[in-house]
C-alpha cells in the first residue's frame, strides 16, 4: 500500500514518462477526443457512442470508439486516472501488440455486444453508453480474479468476503456515487474481466510466434518509442519501478524548488480572479434578469379599489396621527388602541426595555389583528408603520395609509390569512422585540411576551413615509439583520406592481436614477455588498428576515404626482399576491446581489468570488506547513539563520535555473525537521482570544466614552505587533521555521474563517477577506529593515481600527448613506458606528462585530508581528 | 354485377350497426389550489355544456380536486366563473360533484374508467355507449399530474382505454385534452373508435385566455374557451347537425396560440367517418333506439335495391338490344368472343 509519504514528483514524473507506448497512444485518443468534442459543430459524442437502438453493420464502428469518447472534461479526467495504471500494467505484462489487439478487438466489443444485446432484447431500452470506465471496471476485474487465485477472501470482522467481489462492489459504489453511470455498461465489463482473468479468454489472444514474426520483421523495438516487446514483458505486478526509494520519501512541495516558490504566485491570482470576478458580474453575461418563479403570487393581476372615500378617511386619519405627534409612547398607543377597536379588531400591546452602550431603548409596541373572515388563522401576514422611521423621522404618512389599508382591508372577506398591523415607536428595537416575542425567542426579563398573536408570519411589508409631498417613486429596502435577504420573489412582485401596474419607478440602495449601465449596476452591487456586510438593520423590516419571514421596507421618493393613495393601492396589490401564497416563499432566491432592480447574480455565480479570496489564504497556509517540515537543501545553522536566510534563498534561485546540471549530481536527501509548534500554536491561540477584549469592551462600554475608547484601542493595536515582536525576539528568538509555522496556522484559521462566512454573509466575509490579503504575503524581513517598516506601514494602515476610522471619515463626506452624507463629523460618526454595533449584538444579534474583532483583528495582530519578526 | 353493390352496401350496414344508445361524459379537473382557478373553471365550462345538450347528471362524472367556491382568496364567494364578465356563475345551485378533493386521484380515475370501482358513483357504459372524455390541469411530455402528488402517464391512459374496450365498456370516445403538450397524451392511445384532440404540441405550452381582475386569476384556458365558443354559437341544440370535422376546423394558431391536434387513425373510416360523426353524438345526449332498422336507413336500403333493380333491368335491356341487332352472326361465336374479352 503507497502511503502519502512515499509519494514524490520524480517518481511521478518518471512514471508518466515511463507508461508504454499503446497506454500513452490510448490516454492520446482520450484526451484528443474529447478536445473534438467541445466544438458544437458537430456531435461527436453521438457519432461514437455506444447506443444500442443504432446498431448495425455500418454502425459497428461504435464499438470501438465508445470508450475514447466522453460526456465531459470531469468524465474524462477520472476515466484518464482510472485507467492509466491499470492499462499500463497490463501492457506492460502482455506487450504493446498483444494489448492494442486485444483492446480494439475482443476486450471491447465483447462487452459491447453483450450490453448491446441485453440492452434491446432483454430490458428493451435504449441508454447510450461512452467512456472508458467499461475498460477500468474490466481491467479491476481481471486483476481481482488474479488477486483471488492468490489470496481468496479478506476478512471483515468475522465474515470472510471473497476477493473477486471488489470490483463488483466498486460498481455499486460508483452508481451510487455518481449519477447517470451505466451500471449495466460496467457489469458487462466486469464480466468480460472475470472470463479473461479466469483464462477463458486466453485463446482470443494473438499467438505468441505470429507476434515474434511480426516484431521482428518490422523491427518495431528499434523504432517504436516506448515499445513493450512480447519478450521484454515482465509478468509485472510488481515490477521494476523507475526510482529508487532513497529520494522517495519527500513531498513534492518540498522537493521542487519551481514548486516552492509557486504558492505566493498562486495566491496572488486567486485574489486577482476573486477581485476580477466581482467586477465581472454586473455585465449582461453573467447577471439574470428577475423573474418570478413562485407561480401564486400573480402579482398585478388584480385592480386595486383603495381610493374614493378611502381618501377622506387617510386624510382624517392623518389628522389624527398628527395630533399625536408630540405625546408620549403610552398615549399614542392608547389612542391607536381605541382607533383600532374601533374598527373591530383585536389589540395587543407590548413593552421592551433594551440596555445598550449605557443607554436604555425603551418603548411599547401596539399591534392589531385582523382576522380572515373566511381563512383559517394558520398564517398571518404583517403591515408595518413605525411610529418613527431608522432616522428618527416621524413617520406621519405611513402610519395614517397603514391606519386606513387597514380599514379598508376589513371590508374585503377574501383574506386568507390574518393581517396583523404593527406599530411600534421606533423602527429599530420595536420590530426586534416584537418579532421576537412572536416567535417566543425573546428574553423576557427585557421583552415582554405578546398578550394575542396569529398564525405563521409569510411575509412583512413596512411603510416609511415622512415626507409631505406627493412621491416619484418608491425605493424598497430589503437588507435584513447579518446580511441575510428577503426571498427575491417579495422584492419582484413589490417591484413588478409598482412598475407595471401602478405607474412609479422602483429603486433600489439609494440609486433613484439607475441608467442600467456598468457604472449604475456597480455601485448598485457595491452598495448592496456594504449594506450586507455591515449587517445591520436598514429599516423595520430586517428584525424579520432572520425568521425567515420575508419582508422589505418600502419608502416613497422624490417628487411626482403619486399620492398616498397610489401608495396603499401598491400595498394592497402586494398584500392580495401575498394573500395568493399556498405556502412560505420558497422559489426564488434567497442569496443574490442586486444590481438593477430588475438583475441580479445568485449565489453560485459570485460566490467563488468571495472563496477565491478565502482560498489564498489556505493555499498560502498548506505551502508554509508543508515547507517548514524540511530543513533547507543547504541546511542554515538555526540559530544564527538571519544572516543565511537570504543567502539560501538567492541559492534556491540558482537552483532553479541550474537545475538541469543539478539533475545529473546525485539527488541530495532532503532533511525531514521536527516542527516546533509550542511557540506558534500558543501565540496564535493568544492572540485568537485577546480579540475577545475589545469585543467585550465596545459591547459594554457607555455611548460617551465609545469613540475615545475605540482611538485608544486603535493606536493600542498599532503598537502591539511592535511590543509584541520585541517580548518574542528577546525571549524566545524565534526561528524562521516557527515565523513560517505562526502564519501557516493565522492564515489557515483565517481561510477557513472566512470560506465559512462567505456561505452566510458573502459582503463581510469578501470585504474582510479583500482588506485581509496582504496577509497571505507576510514573513520576517531580518535582513532589509526598509521592506519589514514599508511592509508594516501597509499593514497598520489597513489596521481594523484605522479602517475604520478612516471609513467613518469618508462616510461623513461622501455618498455612502444615500447621498447626503451622515450629516455628522467624525468623530459622532466613529461614535454612531460604535454604537450601532454595540446596538446590533445585543438587541438584534449582529455577528459583525464578532467578524471584526475576533476574525480580522487577530489576524492583522499575528501578521504584523510576523513581519516585525 | 351483384358484386360490386355488396361492397358499396357494406359500409351502409356498418352505420346501421355503429349507433350509440347512451351518451356519458367523464370531465377531469386535476389540479388543486387557487392560482389553479382556471382549471376547475374549464372543467366546470364542460360540466355546463354538456348538461345544457341533455346529458344528465346521472350520466357525468364530474372530478374536480379543489372547491374554488369557497376558497377565502375569492372575492365572491360560492361561485366560480369562466368569463370576466361574469355573467354565468359556474357554480350555480344544481352541480353533482362526484369525485371531489382528495379523491381526484390517478387509481379512482383508471378505476372509473375500467370499473373497478365498486362503492361511488361508476361510469356504467356498455359498448352502446359514447363517452366524452375531458382532461385538464399542469402536464407535460406524456404525462398529467394530479394534484402535485402523482401523475398519470399516456400509456397508463392507453391501457385504460384498452381495458374499456375490451371489457365493451364503450362504443366511441371523444377523449379531449386541454394541458401544456396535451398531444403527447394521446400520442399512446391503441384502442378503436377513438377520436383524440389536444391542446398543444410536444414542447408547447397551452395558453391561458384572460384573467379576471377581480377574481385575480385566470379564469379559462384558450383551447376550452374557443371549444365553448364553438359549441355554444353553433350547437345551441341537440338537432345540431355540426361534426367533429367542423370544431376540428375551428381551432386555429391564431385563436388558441399553440398547435392544437387531432387524431382519426384509431377511428374505423379513419379521419372521413371520425370527421362526419356529430358533435352531438358525444357532447348532447342523441339516444338511438336499437332496432332492426331505423326509418333512415331502411329507406336507404329501399332505394338501393330499387336502384339495383333498375340497373340490372337496364343491363338486361341492353343485352337484348345487343342480341337483336347482331342477329345475323352465330349467337355462340359472338358469346365467346365477348367472354375473352371480358377475361383479358
Amino acid at each position: 500500500m503507497p502511503n502519502v509519504q512515499s509519494f514524490s514528483t520524480l517518481r511521478a514524473r518518471s512514471y508518466v514518462f515511463r507508461l508504454p507506448l499503446f497506454t500513452r497512444l490510448m490516454v492520446l485518443a482520450i484526451v484528443v477526443l474529447w478536445l473534438v468534442g467541445i466544438q458544437s459543430a458537430w456531435d461527436l459524442r453521438k457519432w461514437g457512442a455506444l447506443i444500442p437502438n443504432e446498431m448495425n453493420f455500418f454502425t459497428a464502428y461504435r464499438m470501438n470508439t465508445f470508450p475514447l469518447i466522453h460526456l465531459n472534461l470531469l468524465h474524462a479526467l477520472l476515466n484518464l486516472l482510472a485507467l492509466t495504471p491499470l492499462l499500463e500494467r497490463f501492457e506492460s505484462e502482455y506487450g504493446t501488440l498483444t494489448s492494442a489487439a486485444m483492446f480494439f478487438g475482443p476486450l471491447t466489443t465483447i462487452p459491447a455486444v453483450v450490453y448491446v444485446i441485453l440492452e434491446r432484447v432483454i430490458f428493451r431500452v435504449n441508454t447510450p453508453v461512452m467512456g472508458a470506465s467499461m475498460w477500468v471496471f474490466l481491467l479491476l476485474s481481471v486483476e481481482a480474479m488474479r488477486t483471488y487465485k492468490i489470496n481468496p477472501y479478506f476478512v471483515i470482522g468475522t465474515v470472510q468476503v471473497p476477493t473477486w467481489t471488489t470490483p463488483l462492489v466498486m460498481a455499486f459504489v460508483t452508481a451510487a456515487l455518481i449519477p447517470s453511470t451505466s451500471f449495466l455498461g460496467h457489469l458487462c465489463g466486469i464480466g468480460t474481466g472475470y472470463l479473461f482473468g479466469l483464462g477463458y479468454l486466453k485463446f482470443i489472444a494473438p499467438p505468441e510466434k505470429i507476434l515474434r514474426w511480426i516484431e521482428g520483421k518490422l523491427n518495431l523495438l528499434r523504432r517504436l518509442p516506448h515499445y513493450v516487446s512480447v519478450d521484454q514483458k515482465t509478468y509485472g505486478r510488481f515490477g521494476v519501478l523507475p526510482s529508487s526509494s532513497s529520494s522517495a520519501s519527500a513531498l513534492f512541495v518540498g522537493r521542487s524548488p519551481k514548486l516552492q516558490k509557486a504558492p505566493p504566485y498562486i495566491s496572488l491570482l486567486l485574489i486577482v480572479v476573486g477581485v476580477a470576478w466581482l467586477f465581472m458580474l454586473p455585465l449582461n453575461d453573467y447577471s439574470r434578469r428577475t423573474y418570478i418563479s413562485e407561480n401564486a403570487l400573480l402579482p398585478g393581476q388584480v385592480h386595486t379599489y383603495f381610493g374614493g372615500s378611502d381618501q377622506n378617511v387617510l386624510r382624517a386619519y392623518r389628522h389624527e396621527v398628527g395630533a399625536l405627534e408630540n405625546k408620549t409612547n403610552t398615549e399614542i398607543n392608547d389612542k391607536l388602541e381605541h382607533m383600532f377597536r374601533s374598527m373591530g379588531l383585536k389589540v395587543g400591546r407590548q413593552n421592551y426595555t433594551y440596555t445598550t452602550s449605557g443607554n436604555t431603548v425603551a418603548g411599547e409596541n401596539v399591534y392589531a389583528i385582523l382576522q380572515a373572515p373566511r381563512g383559517d388563522a394558520t398564517e398571518a401576514i404583517v403591515l408595518i408603520a413605525a411610529w418613527r422611521n431608522v432616522k428618527g423621522e416621524f413617520n406621519r404618512n405611513g402610519l395614517a395609509v397603514a391606519l386606513a389599508l387597514t380599514r379598508y382591508f376589513k371590508r374585503w372577506s377574501l383574506w386568507s390569512k390574518d393581517i396583523i398591523l404593527v406599530v411600534p415607536p421606533d423602527s429599530r428595537a420595536g420590530t426586534q422585540a416584537w418579532v421576537d416575542a412572536y416567535h417566543d425567542s425573546h428574553d423576557s426579563r427585557r421583552v415582554a411576551d405578546l398578550p394575542i398573536k396569529s398564525g405563521a408570519l409569510q411575509g412583512a411589508l413596512a411603510l416609511d413615509y415622512p415626507q409631505e409631498e406627493r412621491f416619484e417613486g418608491v425605493h424598497i429596502v430589503y437588507d435584513g439583520v447579518n446580511g441575510q435577504l428577503p426571498n427575491l420573489d417579495l422584492i419582484n412582485s413589490v417591484t413588478n406592481i409598482a412598475g407595471g401596474q401602478m405607474g412609479m419607478g422602483a429603486s433600489i440602495q439609494h440609486l433613484f436614477h439607475h441608467s442600467d449601465q456598468y457604472r449604475d449596476r456597480l455601485a448598485c452591487m457595491l452598495r448592496g455588498m456594504v449594506n450586507q456586510g455591515l449587517g445591520h438593520a436598514v429599516g423595520p423590516h430586517s428584525s424579520f428576515i432572520p425568521y425567515h419571514v420575508d419582508a422589505v421596507t418600502i419608502q416613497p421618493v422624490g417628487q411626482g404626482w403619486h399620492d398616498e393613495m397610489g401608495l396603499g393601492r401598491l400595498v394592497e396589490g402586494t398584500f392580495r399576491s401575498l394573500n395568493n401564497l399556498l405556502e412560505h416563499l420558497h422559489q426564488s432566491f434567497f442569496f443574490y446581489l442586486l444590481m438593477q432592480k430588475e438583475r441580479f447574480v445568485s449565489i453560485g455565480t459570485y460566490l467563488p468570488s468571495a472563496m477565491l479570496i478565502a482560498a489564498n489564504f489556505t493555499i498560502t497556509a498548506i505551502a508554509l506547513w508543508v515547507k517548514t517540515g524540511y530543513a533547507p537543501e543547504k541546511p542554515a545553522d538555526t540559530t544564527t539563520k538571519d544572516g543565511k536566510e537570504d543567502a539560501k534563498e538567492k541559492k534556491e534561485g540558482i537552483d532553479a535555473k541550474t537545475k538541469v546540471e543539478q539533475k545529473k549530481k546525485p539527488e541530495e536527501t532532503p532533511v525531514t525537521v521536527e516542527r516546533e509548534l509550542y511557540l506558534p500554536l500558543s501565540l496564535v491561540t493568544g492572540c485568537q482570544f485577546l480579540g475577545f477584549v475589545p469585543l467585550f469592551v465596545f459591547n459594554h462600554a457607555p455611548a460617551s466614552l465609545l469613540a475615545p475608547l475605540f482611538v485608544v484601542v486603535t493606536l493600542l493595536s498599532l503598537a502591539l505587533p511592535h511590543a509584541l515582536s520585541f517580548f518574542l525576539v528577546t525571549t524566545y528568538k524565534p526561528t524562521h521555521q516557527q515565523y513560517q509555522l505562526i502564519t501557516s496556522f493565522f492564515l489557515l484559521l483565517l481561510g477557513m474563517f472566512l470560506s465559512t462566512l462567505a456561505t452566510l454573509n458573502f459582503s463581510l466575509a469578501f470585504l474582510v477577506g479583500l482588506l485581509a490579503t496582504p496577509l497571505t504575503f507576510v514573513r520576517p524581513f531580518p535582513q532589509l529593515p526598509a521592506a519589514r517598516y514599508a511592509y508594516s506601514a501597509l499593514l497598520g494602515l489597513l489596521n481594523p481600527g484605522v479602517v475604520v476610522l478612516g471609513a467613518a471619515a469618508v462616510a461623513t463626506t461622501s455618498l455612502l448613506n444615500g447621498g447626503s452624507g451622515l450629516g455628522v463629523g467624525p468623530w459622532e460618526a466613529v461614535q454612531k458606528v460604535l454604537e450601532e454595533g454595540a446596538f446590533g449584538w445585543s438587541v438584534w444579534g449582529m455577528y459583525t462585530p464578532l467578524i471584526f474583532w475576533c476574525v480580522w483583528f487577530p489576524a492583522w495582530l499575528v501578521g504584523s508581528v510576523v513581519v516585525l519578526g | 354485377m351483384k358484386l360490386p353493390l355488396a361492397l358499396l352496401l357494406t359500409p351502409l350496414l356498418n352505420i346501421v350497426a355503429g349507433l350509440h344508445t347512451s351518451n356519458w361524459a367523464v370531465l377531469v379537473g386535476t389540479s388543486r389550489f387557487w392560482f389553479n382557478y382556471r382549471h376547475l373553471a374549464n372543467v366546470l365550462s364542460m360540466y355546463r355544456t354538456v348538461k345544457r345538450l341533455g346529458i344528465p347528471d346521472s350520466q357525468i362524472i364530474l372530478m374536480l380536486p379543489d372547491d374554488m367556491a369557497c376558497n377565502p382568496r375569492n372575492a365572491f364567494p360560492g361561485t366560480v366563473y369562466s368569463n370576466s364578465d361574469r355573467a354565468v356563475d359556474l357554480y350555480g345551485d344544481n352541480i353533482e360533484v362526484d369525485y371531489r378533493g382528495y379523491e381526484v386521484t390517478v387509481e379512482n380515475f383508471i378505476r372509473l374508467l375500467t370499473d373497478q370501482m365498486p362503492r361511488s358513483k361508476r361510469l356504467l357504459t356498455d359498448d352502446r355507449s359514447n363517452i366524452f372524455v375531458y382532461m385538464t390541469g399542469h402536464g407535460g411530455n406524456e404525462f398529467l399530474k394530479f394534484q402535485d402528488a402523482e401523475e398519470i402517464g399516456a400509456p397508463d391512459l392507453a391501457d385504460a382505454f384498452e381495458q374499456m374496450w375490451e371489457k365493451k365498456r364503450y362504443h366511441e370516445i371523444l377523449f379531449m385534452i386541454d394541458t401544456c403538450q396535451a398531444n403527447t397524451m394521446y400520442s399512446k392511445l391503441y384502442s378503436p373508435n377513438i377520436i383524440a384532440t389536444g391542446s398543444s404540441e410536444l414542447d408547447q405550452s397551452s395558453y391561458s385566455h384572460h384573467a379576471d381582475n377581480d377574481v385575480g386569476v385566470a379564469v379559462i384556458d384558450r383551447y376550452t374557451y374557443y371549444n365553448l365558443e364553438f359549441l355554444e354559437s353553433e350547437v345551441r341544440d341537440t338537432s345540431s347537425k355540426k361534426t367533429i370535422g367542423d370544431l376540428f376546423d375551428s381551432y386555429s394558431y391564431e385563436k388558441i396560440h399553440s398547435h392544437a391536434g387531432v387524431r382519426y387513425d384509431l377511428f374505423k373510416g379513419g379521419a372521413d367517418a371520425a370527421r362526419s360523426r356529430l358533435l352531438t353524438d358525444f357532447f348532447g345526449n342523441v339516444q338511438n333506439v336499437e332496432i332492426d332498422g331505423t326509418r333512415n336507413t331502411t329507406m336507404i336500403d329501399d332505394e338501393l335495391i330499387s336502384l339495383s333493380k333498375t340497373i340490372a333491368r337496364l343491363s338486361e335491356l341492353a343485352h337484348e338490344e345487343e342480341m337483336a341487332a347482331k342477329m345475323v352472326a352465330p349467337p355462340s361465336q359472338k358469346v365467346g368472343r365477348h367472354r375473352r374479352s371480358q377475361s383479358r
